[in-house]
Parts: structure tokens; sequence; C-alpha cells
């Protein structure tokens, strides 16, 4: 990055319905996809570019994940191959409490944080659904996501059966 | 609102959520609805942790058994890449076993299989897998052994065949060369594992050292002859075929063999880490193998070197042992050990009629020099 230019300086983007936002540069760079683009810009470009359009992330999307990135700019974030690695680990409570929201609100923020490209935010939204699954019998899991039990008793039965016979590799 | 459909979430990040989950908690949601085990059916990073195993209960009948693994392995709903079967030697469980195989086969990672018997396997083409197990097959296992594939690194089989095996005869020719062609069309096999008289002895009796390409880090050789039915020549292919392997076996298990093929591996194996002789070495010497100074094997196993004298003079030869695995322990072995092998962290043996832990103990307290990380271990169970 250029060292004359103010330290974070103003970017806006806009959504897929045509609405902007402000944010700064050091917030939107947690995007990798947003980075490649900065970066294909080149030298002083962030200056002089427009707003940033994001065809595929809704003004709703896009207000939630600014938020985010927004109070994550200054932490240092997992690279996508660590990720991959990541395990059970400490979770902010920030982060608890901020992907406390409905499914819908959560499905387009995942859909959202894999396109913009957020490894760290990607992981967390995948991991709150992992973790509404966790701990629930199927028929709690089918009444939560509102899903229709489709199988026949000898279907399900065989299932069980091939489940009895599967063992961690 | 279903995290699985869709048109909420796109088919490719169902692994992302699912990664999250452990292979119990993965089980557990396939019986939400088909969609959802077809999701986990179908995500590669599930089936990699996940192996199908069937095998069965001892208490339940033989035809109980047979009908229920039919039952299960024709009803199969996803797409393991780790199987493992054994097919108690059903004619009509291989057969079904045959057809799953056919299914699963362009993503097999590592097959098991067991006591297999059909008349005629047409051959299956296993592009990706890594690892072969084979037990307990009749002779006929010709379209078992696959054709070549980079992806092929460890081949194990025990093909002690329990319908035609038959200790002084000769086997079947077809199956050695068989497995002589798997050795020679695979260069990246990586770990070979051959238990069993009938294919060891007669694998050798040709030279394969200018065919092969592979190297290999293991080799295991168990094969129950008597000395006396393992024909020279057969050994003398097998050093020329250690000879192709010198830079790369790190780990070698060997029965009964003569002196020749011991002294060849200890002294010619540049990088051995690991070694394990189950040769009974009783009419030898070990003076008489003649080895020399071998300052890398650090895993030193000969539970049927009887005579301590006979130990001792072994060990002179490894001085970085941190390993080591014998039969009989005499106070003087144990403390030659004490004073002279100071890597040593482990030392297993399988008699304690001499108690050689107490003078152990007595001479570390009283020698601040001795290696005093030893811990002794007895196996009584070793066979």
């Amino acid at each position: 990055m250029d060292i004359d230019r103010p330290s974070d300086p103003q970017v806006s983007v806009v959504s897929s319905d045509g609405t902007m936002f402000h944010t700064t540069l050091k917030s939107i760079l947690l995007s990798g996809t947003i980075k490649d683009m900065i970066e294909h810009i080149g030298e002083g470009g962030v200056e002089n570019m427009g707003a940033i359009p994001l065809q595929n992330v809704d003004s709703k999307t896009l207000e939630i994940v600014i938020k985010w990135i927004e109070h994550h700019k200054d932490n240092i974030q997992p690279t996508s191959e660590e990720i991959k690695d990541k395990t059970a680990d400490f979770i902010d409570p920030w982060d608890e409490n901020f992907l406390e929201m409905d499914l819908d609100k959560l499905y387009n923020l995942i859909t959202a944080a894999n396109y913009l490209n957020i490894p760290q935010l990607l992981w967390l939204s995948t991991r709150k659904i992992a973790m509404l699954i966790k701990n629930r019998t199927p028929q709690e899991i089918r009444s939560l996501f509102n899903i229709e039990d489709d199988w026949t008793p000898q279907e399900i039965e065989a299932v069980q059966k091939e489940n009895q016979w599967c063992e961690e590799k | 609102m279903d995290p699985f459909d869709e048109n909420h979430i796109s088919r490719d990040l169902n692994e992302l959520i699912l990664q999250h989950l452990t292979v119990k908690e993965i089980l557990d949601i396939s019986l939400v609805s088909k969609n959802w085990n077809s999701v986990i059916g179908s995500s590669r990073k599930c089936m990699k942790k996940i192996k199908l195993a069937l095998k069965f209960w001892r208490s339940t009948s033989k035809n109980e058994q047979a009908a229920e693994k039919i039952k299960i392995m024709e009803n199969v709903s996803r797409k393991y890449q780790h199987v493992s079967v054994d097919c108690r030697f059903d004619r009509s469980v291989s057969a079904v076993f045959w057809k799953l195989l056919t299914d699963l086969a362009p993503n097999l990672v590592s097959l098991k299989v067991k006591s297999i018997k059909l008349d005629n396997l047409t051959p299956i083409n296993l592009p990706k897998l890594q690892e072969l197990r084979v037990v307990y097959v009749p002779i006929d296992i010709r379209n078992i052994l696959i054709s070549s594939s980079d992806a092929f690194i460890s081949l194990k089989l025990k093909l002690v065949s329990p319908l035609n095996w038959n200790k002084t005869s000769k086997s079947d020719p077809e199956s050695s060369s068989c497995i002589r062609k798997c050795l020679t069309s695979n260069s990246n096999l990586k770990i070979i594992e051959l238990y069993g008289a009938v294919q060891y002895g007669f694998l050798f009796d040709e030279d394969l050292s200018n065919d092969i390409k592979f190297s290999l880090h293991t080799l295991k050789i168990k094969n129950d002859m008597r000395l006396s039915l393992i024909p020279e020549i057969t050994e003398q292919n097998l050093i020329k075929f250690l000879s192709t392997q010198s830079s790369s076996l790190q780990t070698v298990y060997i029965d009964v063999c003569r002196p020749n093929v011991i002294q060849y591996i200890l002294n010619n194996m540049r990088v051995l880490k690991s070694v394990q002789i189950e040769t009974v070495l009783t009419d030898y010497k070990i003076r008489d193998l003649n080895l020399r100074l071998n300052e890398h094997v650090i895993d030193l196993r000969i539970p049927y070197v009887n005579r301590n004298q006979d130990i001792r003079e072994m060990l002179g030869v490894f001085p970085n042992l941190t390993h080591l695995f014998v039969a009989h322990l005499s106070l003087e072995t144990m403390e030659y050990i004490a004073w002279n092998l100071q890597k040593l962290r482990l030392l297993k043996y399988r008699y304690d009629e001499i108690d050689c832990e107490s003078l152990y103990e007595k001479l570390k307290e009283e020698n601040p020099e001795v290696n005093q990380n030893i811990e002794m271990i007895v196996d009584y169970d070793y066979t």
C-alpha cells in the first residue's frame, strides 16, 4: 500500500439493489475478492475509484457484512489454508452474539461471505449452522428447519443398519 | 428453511457446514431426510472420514449374517472411499460385494477384502486406490489385483488359502505371476506386506530386480515355511530385489530366512531405521554374520535370538538404538544395555524368569553414568 495515503481512506460499495454503503479500506480489505480488485487497480487508484458494485450481495446482507468487517478490521485474519485445519476454537463472544439472526439472514450471510471471500466469517457462519444441528435428534432438526420426513420406515431402517457398519476412518 | 436446500445455500458450501461435525454426528443427521443423506453421501470430505466396515459378530448364525450383509450391501446409499468387507467365503455375499465394489470403484481410496469366493471375478479398475489389503482368498486372486495406478502406494496380501493350502505343496504359479505383474506395473508403491507361504516362496522364484520401478519404505515378509522348503535360489532373488531398495527401505520385517539374507539387510540397507527378524538363530552364531557398525538403525527386534552372548554381540553393532525387543534377558546383558545403549528408551523382552528390573534399578542408583531412562516391558503374549 502507498505510504503517503491517509492511513485508512473511505471506500464505497453498492449492493445488488442499488444501496450505497461507506466503509474504510482497512475493513473492506478483509474481503479477498475486493482485495484482489483493488490490487488490480494498482497504486493510487483507491482515492479515484468510484463505488465498488457488488452484484451478488443485497443491501440487508451487505449491512451485516460491513458491521462484521468493521468490527474485525484490526484483527489478524486467518488465511483460508489455516481455516481448513481449524477445529474447535475459542469463539469471540461478540461473534456469537453477532450470529444470532434469522435463518434466511444467516444463509444469505454464508453466501455473501463465500462470494466476498472472507474465510473467518464463512467459517463462523457455517459453524453456526453446525451448532444448530449438533445434539439434536433428526425429528428436532426437521422441526427446526421445517424439513419434511420423506423416508419410508423400510428405507430409514436400511440407513440405520448401514450406519451401524460405519466407523471412523 | 433447509440449509441443504440448494435454493438457500449452494451445494458447494455444504461441505463447509459438515466440516464442523464429528463422524458420529454426521451419521446421526443422515437420518433427517433423503436429501441430507445424499448430501453427506456425496461429500468427499465426509466420506474421507467414514469407513464402511462389514464384519459380523460370532454369536449370530452364518446364514443370518450372510443375509444381513447382502441386505446392507444392496442398499448402500453413500459413496464410500474406505471399505472393508469380510465375505466369509460365501458365494452370494461375494457376488453382491463385487457389484458394490463396481459402484464405488471411481472413489475408492482404501480397500480391505477378506475371504472372498467367486469363480469369475470381472476385473475392476480402481483409479484412486492407495491401499489394498487382501486376506484369506483362494488361489484365484488374479482379478483382485489392480492394474497400475499412480495413486497406489500400499499392498498388503495375506493369501493363505484355507481351501487349497498345504505347507508342502507348490503354490499356484498363476497367482504368483499375477502378483509379480502387480509389483512390476506399479511404480509408486511404498509399502508391501506379504503374509503366507503361498506367494512369498514363489514370488521370488524369478529375479524381479530388473523390472521394478518403485522405492519402498516398508517391506514385511512372513512366510511361515520351514527353511528347508525355501529354495536357495529364491533367497538369492530376494537379495537381488532388496538391492534395488537399499536407499529407500526404512522398515523391514522378515521371518524365516538364511543368515546371509539377515546379513545383507543389516549391512546394506543404507537408511534402515527399524528391523524385525523372526528367524530362529540357534545353529548360527551372530559373530559369523560379520555385521558392520550400524548407526542408523534405532529399532531392533530379535525375539528369536536365544543366546545372550549372541544378543550382546549383536547390540555392539547398533549403538543408537532407542527401541529393543529380545527374548531372554540375562543379568549380564541387562548390565551391558544399561551401560552401552545410552539412547535406549524402551526395552521389551519375552521372558522374565531373571529379575533384570531390580538389577537395573540398582545400577541406576549406584552409577549416574548408566542410561537412566529405560522403560522395561515384558511381552508374555508374543508368538
